[in-house]
Protein backbone atom coordinates (compact mmCIF):
# COMPACT_ATOMS: atom_id res chain seq x y z
CA UNK A 1 0.00 0.00 0.00
CA UNK A 2 1.32 3.55 -0.79
CA UNK A 3 2.07 6.12 1.47
CA UNK A 4 0.17 8.47 -0.74
CA UNK A 5 -2.08 7.67 -3.47
CA UNK A 6 -4.35 9.51 -5.67
CA UNK A 7 -6.85 7.56 -7.32
CA UNK A 8 -8.65 8.87 -10.82
CA UNK A 9 -8.83 12.64 -10.07
CA UNK A 10 -10.06 15.02 -11.82
CA UNK A 11 -10.01 18.86 -11.76
CA UNK A 12 -11.84 21.13 -13.47
CA UNK A 13 -12.04 25.27 -13.37
CA UNK A 14 -15.36 26.07 -15.17
CA UNK A 15 -15.25 24.49 -18.17
CA UNK A 16 -11.68 23.95 -18.29
CA UNK A 17 -10.34 20.53 -17.47
CA UNK A 18 -7.01 20.55 -16.00
CA UNK A 19 -6.37 17.00 -14.19
CA UNK A 20 -8.18 14.53 -16.28
CA UNK A 21 -8.28 11.08 -14.38
CA UNK A 22 -4.84 11.08 -13.31
CA UNK A 23 -3.70 8.01 -11.05
CA UNK A 24 -0.24 8.53 -8.48
CA UNK A 25 1.15 6.31 -6.18
CA UNK A 26 4.11 7.31 -4.11
CA UNK A 27 6.09 5.36 -1.64
CA UNK A 28 7.32 6.33 1.95
CA UNK A 29 10.86 8.29 1.54
CA UNK A 30 10.43 8.45 -2.27
CA UNK A 31 11.24 11.46 -3.85
CA UNK A 32 9.25 12.51 -6.69
CA UNK A 33 9.49 15.32 -9.44
CA UNK A 34 6.89 16.56 -11.92
CA UNK A 35 8.11 17.12 -15.21
CA UNK A 36 6.12 18.67 -17.81
CA UNK A 37 5.56 22.05 -19.82
CA UNK A 38 3.86 24.69 -18.23
CA UNK A 39 -0.04 24.29 -17.99
CA UNK A 40 0.27 20.49 -17.80
CA UNK A 41 -1.31 20.48 -14.38
CA UNK A 42 2.03 20.14 -12.12
CA UNK A 43 1.17 22.82 -9.93
CA UNK A 44 -2.40 21.69 -9.97
CA UNK A 45 -1.60 18.49 -8.64
CA UNK A 46 0.31 19.74 -6.00
CA UNK A 47 -2.20 22.31 -4.80
CA UNK A 48 -4.29 19.18 -4.96
CA UNK A 49 -2.44 17.49 -2.67
CA UNK A 50 -1.64 20.61 -0.53
CA UNK A 51 -5.41 21.04 -0.16
CA UNK A 52 -5.64 24.48 -1.52
CA UNK A 53 -7.97 23.24 -4.76
CA UNK A 54 -11.00 20.14 -4.39
CA UNK A 55 -10.60 17.49 -7.31
CA UNK A 56 -14.10 17.69 -9.07
CA UNK A 57 -13.90 13.45 -8.81
CA UNK A 58 -11.61 10.78 -7.76
CA UNK A 59 -9.64 10.34 -4.46
CA UNK A 60 -6.91 11.68 -2.31
CA UNK A 61 -5.85 8.52 0.41
CA UNK A 62 -2.55 9.45 2.37
CA UNK A 63 -1.83 6.86 4.88
CA UNK A 64 -4.44 4.51 4.71
CA UNK A 65 -6.61 7.80 5.58
CA UNK A 66 -9.43 9.36 3.17
CA UNK A 67 -7.96 13.34 2.41
CA UNK A 68 -10.44 13.77 -0.28
CA UNK A 69 -12.20 16.56 2.14
CA UNK A 70 -10.13 17.23 4.57
CA UNK A 71 -9.45 21.25 4.96
CA UNK A 72 -6.30 22.71 4.27
CA UNK A 73 -5.17 23.86 7.64
CA UNK A 74 -6.35 20.40 9.40
CA UNK A 75 -3.45 18.08 6.70
CA UNK A 76 -0.55 19.22 8.27
CA UNK A 77 1.33 19.07 5.22
CA UNK A 78 4.27 21.43 4.56
CA UNK A 79 4.20 23.39 1.10
CA UNK A 80 6.74 25.78 -0.33
CA UNK A 81 5.08 28.63 -1.95
CA UNK A 82 6.79 29.95 -5.47
CA UNK A 83 7.07 33.42 -4.24
CA UNK A 84 8.25 32.56 -0.73
CA UNK A 85 4.90 34.04 1.23
CA UNK A 86 6.37 35.18 4.00
CA UNK A 87 4.28 37.12 6.77
CA UNK A 88 5.27 40.86 5.66
CA UNK A 89 3.61 42.36 9.70
CA UNK A 90 5.43 39.86 11.61
CA UNK A 91 8.85 39.81 12.91
CA UNK A 92 11.41 36.91 11.93
CA UNK A 93 10.67 34.71 14.96
CA UNK A 94 6.77 34.68 14.28
CA UNK A 95 7.00 33.66 10.98
CA UNK A 96 9.30 31.11 12.06
CA UNK A 97 7.21 30.11 14.92
CA UNK A 98 3.51 30.71 13.07
CA UNK A 99 3.02 27.15 12.68
CA UNK A 100 3.75 26.04 16.17
CA UNK A 101 1.75 28.20 17.22
CA UNK A 102 -1.26 27.04 15.69
CA UNK A 103 -1.04 23.66 16.73
CA UNK A 104 -1.26 25.12 19.98
CA UNK A 105 2.73 23.83 21.30
CA UNK A 106 3.83 25.51 24.46
CA UNK A 107 5.31 29.34 24.48
CA UNK A 108 8.37 27.73 25.63
CA UNK A 109 9.05 24.76 23.47
CA UNK A 110 7.93 27.12 21.07
CA UNK A 111 10.60 29.54 21.77
CA UNK A 112 13.24 26.78 22.33
CA UNK A 113 12.73 25.77 18.61
CA UNK A 114 11.85 28.81 16.92
CA UNK A 115 15.28 30.44 18.31
CA UNK A 116 16.83 27.39 16.69
CA UNK A 117 15.82 28.33 13.56
CA UNK A 118 17.31 31.82 13.89
CA UNK A 119 21.20 32.98 14.26
CA UNK A 120 21.49 35.98 15.28
CA UNK A 121 24.15 38.01 13.94
CA UNK B 1 4.69 77.91 -31.69
CA UNK B 2 5.46 75.26 -28.76
CA UNK B 3 6.61 77.73 -26.67
CA UNK B 4 3.64 80.12 -26.77
CA UNK B 5 1.46 77.01 -26.45
CA UNK B 6 3.05 76.86 -23.24
CA UNK B 7 2.12 80.10 -22.07
CA UNK B 8 -1.36 79.14 -22.79
CA UNK B 9 -1.52 76.30 -21.00
CA UNK B 10 0.02 78.53 -17.77
CA UNK B 11 -2.70 80.81 -18.10
CA UNK B 12 -5.37 78.33 -18.52
CA UNK B 13 -4.32 76.17 -15.21
CA UNK B 14 -4.01 79.31 -13.51
CA UNK B 15 -7.63 80.37 -14.33
CA UNK B 16 -8.17 77.06 -13.22
CA UNK B 17 -6.58 77.72 -9.76
CA UNK B 18 -8.07 80.85 -9.55
CA UNK B 19 -11.68 79.84 -10.06
CA UNK B 20 -11.27 76.63 -7.23
CA UNK B 21 -9.06 78.88 -4.79
CA UNK B 22 -10.48 82.44 -4.96
CA UNK B 23 -14.18 81.44 -3.10
CA UNK B 24 -11.88 80.28 -0.65
CA UNK B 25 -9.86 82.81 0.29
CA UNK B 26 -13.08 84.94 0.09
CA UNK B 27 -15.02 82.88 2.66
CA UNK B 28 -11.21 82.51 4.79
CA UNK B 29 -11.82 85.99 4.88
CA UNK B 30 -15.29 86.67 5.57
CA UNK B 31 -15.26 83.97 8.18
CA UNK B 32 -12.85 86.41 10.64
CA UNK B 33 -14.11 89.49 9.37
CA UNK B 34 -15.90 91.63 11.87
CA UNK B 35 -19.20 92.98 9.18
CA UNK B 36 -22.93 91.93 9.78
CA UNK B 37 -22.74 90.63 6.01
CA UNK B 38 -20.24 88.59 3.77
CA UNK B 39 -18.09 91.30 2.47
CA UNK B 40 -14.64 90.89 0.88
CA UNK B 41 -12.33 92.05 2.02
CA UNK B 42 -13.34 92.34 5.68
CA UNK B 43 -13.38 95.74 7.37
CA UNK B 44 -11.73 94.41 10.53
CA UNK B 45 -10.58 91.29 12.69
CA UNK B 46 -13.16 89.38 14.77
CA UNK B 47 -13.83 86.09 15.32
CA UNK B 48 -17.20 86.55 16.89
CA UNK B 49 -18.64 85.01 13.54
CA UNK B 50 -16.90 81.60 14.32
CA UNK B 51 -18.20 82.00 18.24
CA UNK B 52 -21.83 82.56 17.01
CA UNK B 53 -21.79 78.88 15.69
CA UNK B 54 -21.77 77.59 18.54
CA UNK B 55 -24.68 79.86 19.62
CA UNK B 56 -26.73 78.43 17.18
CA UNK B 57 -28.29 75.78 18.78
CA UNK B 58 -29.10 73.56 16.11
CA UNK B 59 -25.63 73.61 14.16
CA UNK B 60 -24.10 72.09 17.61
CA UNK B 61 -26.78 69.53 17.45
CA UNK B 62 -26.96 68.57 14.04
CA UNK B 63 -22.71 68.55 14.16
CA UNK B 64 -23.18 65.43 16.50
CA UNK B 65 -25.81 63.86 14.56
CA UNK B 66 -23.46 63.70 11.81
CA UNK B 67 -20.58 62.71 13.52
CA UNK B 68 -22.95 60.18 14.49
CA UNK B 69 -24.47 59.53 11.12
CA UNK B 70 -20.86 59.09 9.71
CA UNK B 71 -19.11 56.87 12.23
CA UNK B 72 -21.83 54.60 12.93
CA UNK B 73 -22.69 54.30 8.76
CA UNK B 74 -18.95 54.33 7.79
CA UNK B 75 -18.69 51.13 10.85
CA UNK B 76 -21.66 49.29 9.04
CA UNK B 77 -20.25 49.40 5.47
CA UNK B 78 -17.29 48.38 6.71
CA UNK B 79 -18.96 45.31 8.33
CA UNK B 80 -20.55 44.99 5.10
CA UNK B 81 -18.12 45.86 2.73
CA UNK B 82 -15.06 43.87 3.98
CA UNK B 83 -16.82 40.50 3.32
CA UNK B 84 -17.82 41.93 0.41
CA UNK B 85 -14.43 43.36 -0.96
CA UNK B 86 -12.37 39.98 -0.51
CA UNK B 87 -15.02 37.53 -1.72
CA UNK B 88 -15.16 39.58 -5.10
CA UNK B 89 -11.57 39.99 -4.66
CA UNK B 90 -10.79 36.11 -4.26
CA UNK B 91 -13.70 34.06 -5.47
CA UNK B 92 -14.79 33.41 -8.99
CA UNK B 93 -18.35 33.02 -8.65
CA UNK B 94 -21.73 33.38 -11.51
CA UNK B 95 -22.70 37.02 -11.38
CA UNK B 96 -19.80 38.67 -9.78
CA UNK B 97 -19.97 41.35 -12.48
CA UNK B 98 -23.56 42.05 -11.76
CA UNK B 99 -22.93 41.95 -7.91
CA UNK B 100 -19.73 44.36 -8.83
CA UNK B 101 -22.06 46.70 -10.77
CA UNK B 102 -24.78 46.57 -7.48
CA UNK B 103 -22.68 47.68 -5.20
CA UNK B 104 -20.63 50.51 -7.64
CA UNK B 105 -24.14 51.92 -8.12
CA UNK B 106 -24.68 54.28 -5.65
CA UNK B 107 -21.95 56.27 -7.42
CA UNK B 108 -23.26 56.27 -10.85
CA UNK B 109 -27.19 56.96 -10.08
CA UNK B 110 -27.52 60.72 -9.12
CA UNK B 111 -27.76 61.40 -5.52
CA UNK B 112 -30.91 63.01 -5.75
CA UNK B 113 -32.23 59.66 -7.63
CA UNK B 114 -31.47 58.05 -4.44
CA UNK B 115 -32.11 60.04 -2.04
CA UNK B 116 -35.85 60.05 -3.77
CA UNK B 117 -36.08 56.74 -3.86
CA UNK B 118 -35.05 55.94 -0.26
CA UNK B 119 -37.38 58.32 0.97
CA UNK B 120 -40.61 56.76 -1.21
CA UNK B 121 -38.96 52.84 -0.06
CA UNK B 122 -38.09 53.35 3.66
CA UNK B 123 -39.87 55.85 5.10
CA UNK B 124 -43.43 56.15 2.94
CA UNK B 125 -43.89 52.32 2.21
CA UNK B 126 -41.89 50.82 5.35
CA UNK B 127 -42.43 53.48 7.96
CA UNK B 128 -39.15 53.47 8.79
CA UNK B 129 -38.07 56.37 11.55
CA UNK B 130 -36.01 58.90 9.93
CA UNK B 131 -32.80 58.85 12.08
CA UNK B 132 -32.66 55.17 10.93
CA UNK B 133 -33.14 56.11 7.05
CA UNK B 134 -30.88 58.52 7.49
CA UNK B 135 -28.36 55.87 8.59
CA UNK B 136 -29.24 53.40 6.18
CA UNK B 137 -28.67 55.83 2.83
CA UNK B 138 -25.53 56.87 4.43
CA UNK B 139 -24.14 53.38 4.97
CA UNK B 140 -25.42 52.59 1.47
CA UNK B 141 -24.05 55.59 -0.52
CA UNK B 142 -20.48 54.77 1.34
CA UNK B 143 -20.14 51.34 0.74
CA UNK B 144 -19.03 51.75 -2.81
CA UNK B 145 -16.02 53.73 -1.66
CA UNK B 146 -14.89 51.36 0.97
CA UNK B 147 -15.63 48.19 -1.22
CA UNK B 148 -13.15 49.88 -4.23
CA UNK B 149 -10.17 51.25 -1.72
CA UNK B 150 -10.58 47.68 0.17
CA UNK B 151 -10.31 45.42 -3.12
CA UNK B 152 -7.28 47.31 -4.21
CA UNK B 153 -5.65 46.53 -1.08
CA UNK B 154 -6.58 42.82 -1.37
CA UNK B 155 -5.41 43.00 -4.68
CA UNK B 156 -1.78 44.11 -3.51
CA UNK B 157 -1.85 41.19 -0.87
CA UNK B 158 -0.49 38.08 -2.48
CA UNK B 159 -2.69 35.32 -1.80
CA UNK B 160 -0.28 32.68 -1.34
CA UNK B 161 0.48 34.51 2.10
CA UNK B 162 -3.04 33.40 3.58
CA UNK B 163 -2.79 30.19 1.43
CA UNK B 164 0.59 29.51 3.69
CA UNK B 165 -0.86 30.28 7.00
CA UNK B 166 -3.80 27.65 6.26
CA UNK B 167 -1.20 25.25 5.48
CA UNK B 168 0.51 25.81 8.53
CA UNK B 169 -2.90 24.76 10.75
CA UNK B 170 -5.00 28.47 10.51
CA UNK B 171 -8.32 28.23 9.90
CA UNK B 172 -10.05 30.58 7.31
CA UNK B 173 -11.34 32.71 9.90
CA UNK B 174 -8.43 32.67 11.98
CA UNK B 175 -6.38 33.62 8.82
CA UNK B 176 -8.20 36.50 7.92
CA UNK B 177 -8.10 37.88 11.24
CA UNK B 178 -4.39 37.39 11.89
CA UNK B 179 -2.96 37.22 8.58
CA UNK B 180 -5.39 39.30 5.82
CA UNK B 181 -6.97 42.23 8.20
CA UNK B 182 -2.94 43.01 9.85
CA UNK B 183 -1.97 43.58 6.28
CA UNK B 184 -4.79 45.68 4.51
CA UNK B 185 -5.10 47.78 7.75
CA UNK B 186 -3.79 51.14 5.73
CA UNK B 187 -6.56 50.35 3.53
CA UNK B 188 -9.10 49.91 5.76
CA UNK B 189 -7.80 53.67 7.34
CA UNK B 190 -8.42 54.70 4.19
CA UNK B 191 -11.56 53.59 3.40
CA UNK B 192 -12.76 54.62 6.54
CA UNK B 193 -11.61 58.44 6.05
CA UNK B 194 -12.95 58.37 2.58
CA UNK B 195 -16.31 57.36 3.66
CA UNK B 196 -16.09 59.28 6.58
CA UNK B 197 -15.71 62.71 4.82
CA UNK B 198 -18.19 61.31 1.96
CA UNK B 199 -21.14 60.87 4.41
CA UNK B 200 -20.09 63.75 6.65
CA UNK B 201 -20.53 66.28 3.48
CA UNK B 202 -23.74 64.83 2.18
CA UNK B 203 -25.87 66.52 0.75
CA UNK B 204 -28.38 64.98 -1.97
CA UNK B 205 -29.25 61.89 0.16
CA UNK B 206 -29.31 63.20 3.13
CA UNK B 207 -31.84 65.74 2.24
CA UNK B 208 -34.43 63.53 1.69
CA UNK B 209 -34.07 61.66 5.04
CA UNK B 210 -33.91 64.30 6.73
CA UNK B 211 -37.14 65.27 9.13
CA UNK B 212 -38.10 67.41 12.21
CA UNK B 213 -35.71 66.36 14.69
CA UNK B 214 -33.15 64.60 12.91
CA UNK B 215 -30.94 66.71 10.22
CA UNK B 216 -27.55 66.69 9.56
CA UNK B 217 -24.86 69.76 9.01
CA UNK B 218 -24.87 70.15 5.71
CA UNK B 219 -28.38 70.01 5.24
CA UNK B 220 -28.76 73.15 8.54
CA UNK B 221 -26.49 74.91 7.36
CA UNK B 222 -28.67 75.27 4.03
CA UNK B 223 -31.75 76.06 5.64
CA UNK B 224 -29.84 78.92 7.72
CA UNK B 225 -28.45 80.58 4.43
CA UNK B 226 -31.86 80.72 3.34
CA UNK B 227 -32.81 82.94 6.28
CA UNK B 228 -29.62 84.49 7.40
CA UNK B 229 -26.77 85.87 5.69
CA UNK B 230 -24.55 86.55 7.89
CA UNK B 231 -20.52 85.60 7.89
CA UNK B 232 -21.66 82.95 10.79
CA UNK B 233 -22.12 79.65 7.73
CA UNK B 234 -18.84 81.07 6.36
CA UNK B 235 -17.05 80.79 9.63
CA UNK B 236 -18.52 76.82 9.69
CA UNK B 237 -17.30 76.35 6.24
CA UNK B 238 -13.94 77.30 6.78
CA UNK B 239 -13.79 74.91 10.07
CA UNK B 240 -15.49 71.79 8.08
CA UNK B 241 -12.99 72.55 5.36
CA UNK B 242 -9.87 72.36 7.97
CA UNK B 243 -11.07 68.93 9.44
CA UNK B 244 -11.53 67.65 5.75
CA UNK B 245 -8.28 68.93 4.81
CA UNK B 246 -6.32 67.57 8.42
CA UNK B 247 -8.46 63.99 7.32
CA UNK B 248 -6.69 64.14 3.67
CA UNK B 249 -3.17 64.84 5.39
CA UNK B 250 -3.76 61.98 7.69
CA UNK B 251 -4.23 59.81 4.73
CA UNK B 252 -1.99 61.51 2.63
CA UNK B 253 1.08 60.65 5.42
CA UNK B 254 0.39 57.51 5.83
CA UNK B 255 -0.67 55.96 2.50
CA UNK B 256 -0.49 58.58 -0.36
CA UNK B 257 -3.48 59.69 -2.03
CA UNK B 258 -2.42 57.38 -5.07
CA UNK B 259 -4.68 54.95 -3.08
CA UNK B 260 -7.95 56.22 -4.62
CA UNK B 261 -6.88 56.45 -8.28
CA UNK B 262 -5.82 52.79 -8.49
Amino acid sequence: MALLSLKNITVAYGKNIVLKNLNLEVEQGELISLLGPSGCGKTTTLRLVGGFIQAREGQFIFNGKDYTNIPVHKRNFGFVFQSYALFPHLTVFNNVAFGLKQRNVPEKEIKKKGNGYIRNR
Amino acid sequence: MKKNNGRLLTIFALFVYMFTLVPLVIITGAAFGSDDYLRFPPGGFSLKWVENIFRVEMFVRTFKISLEVAVIGTMLALIVGIPAAYALSRYDFSGKRFLQGVFLSPVLVPGIVFGFSLLNFLIIKYQMPVYTSLLIGHTVIIMPYIIRVISSALENFDYSIEEAALSLGAGKIKTFFIIVLPNIASGVIAAFILAFINSFNNVPVSIFLTGPGVSTLPIQMMSYVEYYFDPTIAALSVILMGMTIILMLIIEKTLGLNYFTK
